[in-house]
């Protein structure tokens, strides 16, 4: 039997605005530790893993390993009629992901389970030269300066700064940011600014992000929760300029 | 669409003198089948059949699909047009169960011309070519109109028939049983598909693109998920006064469409372009409906070819062209994908050629376009690459 109850919907809501943006479906994978998902999206250039440790919840039992496989865009449908204040209760039948809302009314939807013929993919390890800490607001705004000239970015970080910039036919951007971090190394690559979007629509699951950069290499872009009961992380492969 | 290209293109079309048929305020003939719904007024738009003075099978007349195959001419593609004889009556686009409207869903399940009569309120007079649609000969208004039995479309039937499919997956499911792209769009057109309660009617330029872009999302999905090719490869194929060249480039799915209008009024070199990353188009075309349409034709090849590549289409119209709609460019590069290709090692060699077989310096493509400019300079790289060496990569398909 699995089912956990949350009091704030927008974890959930929140959470699933970016992933459904990534992948067409998801293999979440619950234990009695908690919620969890790994995925690819169907190009191989984003991976996206959430975790919701059991914690989080306001109740929360899963008495054996379950796999729940959804159609993203189906869930999302779902969770966008949640209201701020309604409780959300996940639990599941035959065939069935059960959503309910308790508010004024109970709202209960099924989604129907789908078929997925792979495992989830286990997020991959890499060493990073750097590791630091900015405002997911400052984020977010840098990516709506840059898009006003270009369709990619350059993220770039050294002992001081943090600088988002582009080059665009029509002029250039830069953002400047103190960071105050310890950091010994330089470190830039290059992303599409669609993808790193489709990752921020996940804006209310934390007021920071960690960003872990090397040259020409994956980002690796993570909110964590306050408590460190929830992470919603993602590894995005970079553009790569030829050396011709 | 880009109010330059627009301009232009009602400049181009403006110059040129045609002669429509000749017909009385009764008319005896065939219809293709064929049907055209404008947009003017809309949601009340004027709807109705096109009907040629002639008896018999007429389907060459509203067969984009099989001029350029045959070998038509401008001039023959022209005169098959101006024989087309409009006949129409204002609707809303809501009614879709009015008699009226529901002998134009007879004629467009058709699977072959049809013996028609008609009688107009006054002689059907001038004709119809802009810069956006397919011409078509004289119009009017018609007060009666009676068609011959009909033989339906099985594929076009079936989805009639079925309430609850949904008008993308009807149009899917057409596509793949090989009913031509214009009986698709002229089924749709007229409301004969999609969940019951919410059919209606679209105009003939609105149903071309939502078809042709319909048929592209969901081969794209298919594409995705095929392995990307191992070289460049140029497609190339010219008629109509048009040159197109395709080149497939070894990335992952993206795509960029430029065409070039050279020397056609005067002295003008004009080019535009719009193009997509990886992520797909959000918001519509600069360029317009044959941005769509090209996309869904070179969707089409890679498709049927179980392949994944980044396409560059280069197009150049020249003195002599007429604009006579979207279909120039979707059986065009439809013909050149089915040619046999030319293969190169590198983006360099492969832009070299065409820029040999192309009027116009390539570097003045180069300027107005994206991708042209990026593809040689930028790669987007996938997750797969940076697990090579380390350990075994965990997203490889097994």
């Amino acid at each position: 039997m699995f089912k956990a109850v949350l009091n704030d919907p927008n974890i959930l809501k929140t959470s699933f605005d970016a992933i459904s943006s990534i992948v067409d479906e998801v293999q979440m994978q619950a234990d009695n530790e908690g919620l969890r998902l790994d995925a690819l999206d169907r190009s191989h250039i984003t991976f996206v893993h959430l975790e919701l440790k059991s914690d989080l919840f306001d109740e929360f039992s899963c008495i054996k390993p379950l796999k729940i496989n959804v159609d993203t865009e189906e869930l999302m449908k779902v969770l966008k009629r949640a209201k701020s204040d309604d409780i959300v209760e996940l639990s599941t039948d035959e065939g069935n992901l059960i959503v309910t809302f308790e508010g004024e009314a109970r709202r209960r939807f099924k989604i129907r389970l789908i078929d997925i013929e792979y495992e989830a993919p286990s997020p991959p390890e890499l060493e990073y030269p750097t590791e630091f800490e900015v405002p997911f607001s400052l984020l977010k705004d840098s990516i709506q300066d840059i898009d006003i000239f270009s369709d990619k970015i350059a993220l770039m970080v050294d002992k001081d700064k943090f600088i988002s910039s582009a080059e665009g036919e029509f002029g250039d951007a830069n953002i400047e940011y103190l960071h105050g971090e310890k950091i010994e190394n330089k470190a830039k690559s290059v992303f599409s600014l669609e993808k790193i979007k489709e990752m921020l629509k996940a804006d209310k699951f934390s007021d920071t992000v960690t960003l872990k950069l090397g040259n020409d290499m994956p980002l690796n872009l993570s909110l964590k929760m306050v408590t460190e009961d929830g992470e919603l992380s993602f590894l995005l492969a970079p553009r790569i300029e030829s050396e011709e | 669409m880009i109010s330059g290209k627009d301009f232009y293109l009602k400049k181009l079309t403006a110059h040129l003198n045609m002669k429509s048929v000749e017909v009385g305020k009764e008319l005896n003939g065939s219809t293709p089948p064929s049907v055209f719904i404008g947009s003017w007024k809309y949601p009340k738009v004027y709807a109705g059949p096109m009907i040629a003075p002639l008896h018999g099978d007429t389907k060459i007349l509203d067969m984009p699909e099989s001029w350029i195959p045959e070998h038509k001419t401008q001039e023959d593609i022209i005169n098959y047009r101006m024989s087309l004889v409009r006949g129409k009556q204002p609707v809303k686009i809501t009614e879709v169960n009015n008699n009226f409207v529901e002998k134009l869903q007879e004629i467009s399940l058709a699977a072959d011309s049809i013996e028609s009569e008609a009688e107009f309120g006054n002689k059907p007079k001038g004709l119809y070519f802009n810069e956006r649609d397919t011409p078509f000969g004289p119009s009017a208004v018609i007060e009666k109109f009676d068609i011959a039995n009909v033989r339906w479309d099985h594929a076009l039937e079936k989805v009639y028939y079925d309430s609850d499919l949904k008008a993308s997956e009807a149009v899917n499911y057409l596509h793949i049983q090989n009913v031509p792209f214009s009986n698709i769009q002229k089924a749709f057109s007229v409301g004969t598909m999609g969940v019951k309660k919410r059919r209606r009617l679209v105009p003939t330029r609105w149903s071309i693109t939502a078809c042709d872009s319909t048929i592209a999302d969901i081969l794209l999905n298919e594409v995705r998920y095929h392995d990307i090719i191992g070289s460049y490869r140029l497609y190339e194929f010219s008629s109509l006064n048009n040159y197109y060249a395709v080149l497939l480039v070894p990335t992952l799915w993206q795509f960029e469409w430029t065409e070039a209008f050279l020397h056609i009024l005067g002295r003008e070199e004009l080019i535009f372009s719009d193009y997509e990353h990886n992520e797909g188009k959000k918001g519509y075309s600069r360029v317009g409906g044959c941005y769509y349409t090209c996309k869904m034709a070179v969707l089409e090849a890679l498709a049927r070819e179980k392949i994944q590549a980044g396409v560059i289409v280069l197009r150049e119209a020249y003195n002599g062209y007429v604009p006579l709609g979207v279909f120039n460019v979707r059986e065009n590069v439809r013909n050149a994908m089915n040619q046999p290709y030319t293969e190169f090692e590198d983006i360099n060699t492969s832009l070299a050629y065409i820029g040999s077989k192309i009027r116009l310096p390539l570097e003045k493509f180069i300027k107005e376009s994206t991708l042209l400019k990026e593809i040689p300079r930028w790669r987007q790289t996938t997750l797969d690459s940076f697990w090579r060496n380390k350990q075994k990569n965990p997203f490889s398909k097994s």
